[in-house]
């Protein structure tokens, strides 16, 4: 059955080029005996589905697969024609064999990269995807969004939930340079689930209620008079309440001052509201300040990205997690907002600390395996530094995080010191001509704090 | 040389006697002595004799006051003063007295004093805070305030006043002692008594005409100004009189208005503010020269209905604002007449009759400055003030006196204290217009 879902389309270079109509009954594992797909856009919501299949796979020859869409019209949605290569209005396949030759060589140069850490193949991909296509990856609007952007090829592998992490692998793709991130846009999302669908609204700040109204306040010169608007009406006149004499005029009687705001709850009067951002997802009241502001980019691919999109991330990026005793950054995140929930409840003191590395990526990729020779000796004396209770983690190639349990933030803090000294001397030692710096930080952990609120500060630049 | 000068003063009381020399100073002695020195001394006399009777009543009245426990609305208008207002808003929570609601309205300032009042707003300091953009003036400003507050009395205080921790208790007994009662006005003394000389006759004059002076009128029954810097009033009277008119001067006028309602107004010298007065003669002067405005613009032209004999005639009424008129204005413009013929009639005795006239006015000064010390609950530190008695009779007989009169000649030919920037010129636009 599936043998007659793709069905050739003939042409002069012998290409192997299918064309897909019959979305249901198509195995995408097909796809890797053709150089090329034409996807038939009459079924919009199989081929836009299909599509995302495709981009959605791990598997390099499927995501990297050229796939054309064919649309008499050219009315296609914006997802549809970002993760496509193009729109063809007929079957006329000529116009797009350049296009697929060049990817196709392109393809021939990636080397075998072998990771089973996630966050490596998202990387791979997106790089790789950058690299065959020659193109620059743009967020593109899209309301069914969580954040209201998505990243072709990158947002399908993160559901609500797990948008920090989007951001972190695109901050690790800019921070490592293999990226050159241009500013598109400025989002404020909630604070407990990144969505940005979010309602703001005036609130009373002595109730929280919603249930406030605004009136202008109105002086009447000659007696001196201030009040809300309501105090001077009198059927279809103005007249005030203590001369009664009637207002005539704005800015030779009268003026309206300021306005105020009355609480119909708790009837408390002020002039500046409250704002807060409710989230429609997670219902959260969020105060404004407490919002998290996230810049959204698009992303150029560098020499270091190319460079990597073929050849993979030299040791480093693979080697995160595999440092035995560390555990991975999800991880992390996870034991450290159980950490704060504890805390809530106990009166014993915690902390939770970070021990950068900075180093340019020119030097680091330049060291190449000595730099994890390096990092895995680092690891080492931290693990014998710390107790057996205590919650390590690396990552980013740079950072080792820290939850001491038992320990205040002052024990975290010379500990984390002890570990540097002897760190800077090992350094100096091994590259005496590489200029770098260590970073530490230790927050002392409450019960009222955000788990990402604490893993900003400690890994902020 | 000096000897000589001596014996010849001598002669001259000795030749002239007791009779010629009080018809010699006969201002002194017939006018002023007897309105201030005679009824300090028998106001002193009154209050110091003990009454059982007194007492028992004034305890009854606070336990009355503090049985209710009425809600008191502090309200603070004025332009530009958040500097002050955290010491204000902190020193009043020291108050005995805690059923207090704070406003404070904001008249445009253009420095931190919106910054500063929001953020003692967040942290609870503040119940109400209101802000004008556009400026409106003083009466404006407090009439926002009354329009929002919620007690059944409200003391209005300016900013840089700073109290006695039962300041806010007992200004509130008045209302509880007698029935009737509208307004109380609390006693106010110079903080800054020792920053200048100027500071220190101001706080001198002060302990004279407000400490003593006002407790005198209000013995009299023709107290008449409730200061702005530290009045309390009931909510439901200054809500039917739409609350404060256009100043400067606002206090009196709100006064006079709760006077023609037939309401008591009383004095409560126990209730204490400390200001500050202005550190330099020039500050000084500009702010008597606004305040001696008022009295032509108020008492004379805004409220001259006191003095005509209708349906609303009062005598009390017209008594306090009579006293007002006839010993600031009248006898101020007749003194001019008395120290010129003084001066030229006596021209070859002037050597003997300045320090004369000088000796006889420190020495009533020191007797109504005894009756200050008599009556006030901080002896202890202003009997200090002393020193600068003999300085008084420069500031109260000349020149206060020139101050005023250079007021009232402004304001009766030039109307000038509608052009004065104390208020915005769209309020003092109509005020003219309206001849307020
Ligand atoms: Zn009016
Ligand atoms: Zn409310
Ligand atoms: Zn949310």
């Amino acid at each position: 059955m599936a043998e007659f879902a793709i069905k050739k389309i003939p042409n002069d270079q012998k290409k192997e080029i299918g064309l897909i109509s019959d979305f249901k009954n198509t195995d995408i594992r097909q796809l890797a005996l053709y150089d090329a797909v034409v996807l038939d856009y009459t079924d919009r919501q199989g081929c836009e589905a299909f599509i995302r299949q495709c981009r959605g796979s791990f598997i390099g020859t499927l995501y990297l697969m050229p796939i054309f869409i064919l649309s008499l019209n050219k009315d296609i949605t914006k997802t549809v024609e970002v993760l496509s290569d193009g729109v063809i209005s007929s079957l006329q396949v000529e116009p797009i064999i350049g296009l697929i030759d060049r990817i196709r060589s392109k393809q021939q140069n990636l080397a075998v990269i072998d990771s089973s850490s996630p966050e490596v193949r998202i990387m791979t991909k997106f790089l790789r995807y950058m690299y065959t296509r020659e193109r620059k990856i743009e967020p593109i609007i899209d309301p069914k969004s969580h954040i209201g952007y998505s990243y072709p090829m990158l947002s399908d592998h993160y559901n609500n939930g797990n948008t920090v992490e989007m951001f972190r692998v695109l901050d690790n793709i800019a921070h490592n340079e293999y990226a050159r991130p241009t500013f598109v846009d400025k989002l404020h999302l909630c604070s407990e689930c990144y969505s940005s669908f979010l309602n703001f609204r005036e609130t009373c700040p002595k109730c929280e209620s919603l249930d406030i109204i605004t009136e202008n306040l109105i002086h009447h010169f000659v007696c001196a008079y201030v009040g809300p608007e309501h105090d001077f009406i009198s059927d279809d006149y103005m007249v005030c309440p203590k001369c009664n004499r009637m207002l005539r005029h704005i800015g030779v009687d009268y003026d309206k001052p300021s306005v105020v705001y009355n609480c119909h709850n708790c009837s408390h009067i002020f002039q500046e509201p409250v704002m807060e951002a409710f989230c429609f997802v997670c219902q959260k009241r969020n105060p404004i300040d407490a919002l998290i502001d996230k810049s959204i980019y698009s992303y150029d691919l560098t020499q270091i990205g190319e460079e990597s999109a073929v050849n993979g991330f030299g040791r480093e990026v693979k080697e995160e997690f595999d440092i035995q005793g560390f555990i991975t950054f999800t991880t992390f995140n996870i034991f450290l907002k159980y950490e704060i929930e504890r805390s809530k409840n106990s009166q014993k003191p915690s902390a939770v600390g970070s021990l950068i590395l900075r180093i340019s990526s020119e030097d680091r990729v330049k060291m190449g395996s000595s730099y994890k020779k390096l990092m895995l000796e680092m690891a080492d004396f931290i693990k014998n530094a710390t107790l057996s209770t205590d919650i390590l983690s690396f990552v980013n190639n740079t950072t080792f995080l820290i939850i001491s349990p038992n320990n205040e933030s002052s024990e975290l803090q010379s500990l984390l010191n002890n570990i540097r000294s002897s760190m800077e001397k090992l350094l100096q030692s091994s590259l005496p001509l590489t200029p770098f710096k260590f970073d530490t930080r230790v927050i002392s952990i409450t019960g009222s704090q955000n788990h990402t609120d604490c893993i900003n500060q400690l890994m902020a630049n | 040389m000096l000897t000589t000068y001596w014996e010849n003063l001598f002669y001259f009381l000795e030749h002239e006697g007791f009779m010629r020399i009080i018809n010699l100073f006969w201002y002194y002695f017939y006018i002023e002595a007897p309105r201030f020195l005679v009824l300090d001394v028998l106001v002193l006399i009154i209050s110091i004799i003990p009454s059982r009777k007194r007492r028992l009543n004034y305890e009854r009245a606070r336990n009355e006051f503090l049985a209710e426990n009425p809600l008191v609305s502090i309200i603070v208008p004025g332009k530009n003063e958040g500097k002050h207002i955290y010491k204000l808003v902190k020193g009043m929570r020291e108050q005995t007295y805690r059923n207090l609601e704070f406003i404070i309205v904001d008249d445009g300032s253009n420095d931190d004093t919106e910054v500063i009042c929001r953020n003692l707003k967040e942290n609870g300091l503040i119940d109400v805070f209101l802000r004008n953009e556009e400026r409106g003036g003083k009466a404006s400003a407090a009439n926002l305030a009354l329009r929002y507050c919620k007690g059944k009395y409200v003391v209005h205080v300016d900013a840089d006043t700073s109290f006695d921790r039962d300041a806010i208790e007992r200004i509130m007994i008045p209302f509880y002692l007698e029935d009737n009662v509208g307004g109380v006005g609390g006693n106010i003394k110079v903080r800054n008594y020792d920053e200048s000389i100027a500071t220190s006759l101001q706080a001198i004059e002060y302990l004279q005409t407000i400490s003593v002076g006002r407790k005198v009128t209000s013995f009299l029954g023709i107290y008449k100004i409730i200061s702005g810097a530290f009045g309390a009033f009931r909510k439901d009277l200054l809500d039917r009189l739409g609350g404060w008119d256009i100043g400067p001067g606002l206090d009196g006028d709100i006064t006079v208005k709760f006077r023609k309602l037939g309401y008591k107004i009383a004095f409560e010298n126990k209730a204490v503010g400390l200001t500050s007065a202005p550190v330099r003669f020039q500050a000084l002067s500009n702010q008597r020269l606004r305040w001696s405005k008022s009295l032509i613009r108020f008492r004379l032209r805004k409220h001259k209905d006191v003095f005509q004999p209708d349906a609303a005639f009062n005598f009390s009424n017209f008594f306090a604002l009579f006293d007002n008129v006839f010993y600031n204005l009248i006898l101020d413009l007749f003194w001019w007449y008395y120290i010129i013929d003084l001066v030229l009639t006596n021209m070859p005795f002037l050597m003997f009759i300045i320090p004369l006239k000088f000796m006889i006015y420190s020495m009533g000064t020191t007797i109504q400055f005894l009756v200050v010390l008599g009556l006030s609950e901080r002896w202890r530190t202003e009997w200090r003030l002393m020193y600068y008695i003999p300085l008084m009779m420069i500031y109260n007989g000349y020149y206060m006196r020139v101050i005023r009169t250079m007021a009232y000649f402004k304001e009766i030919f030039w109307y000038s204290s509608y052009k004065d920037a104390w208020n915005p010129t769209k309020s003092s636009q109509k005020a003219r217009d309206f001849g307020l």
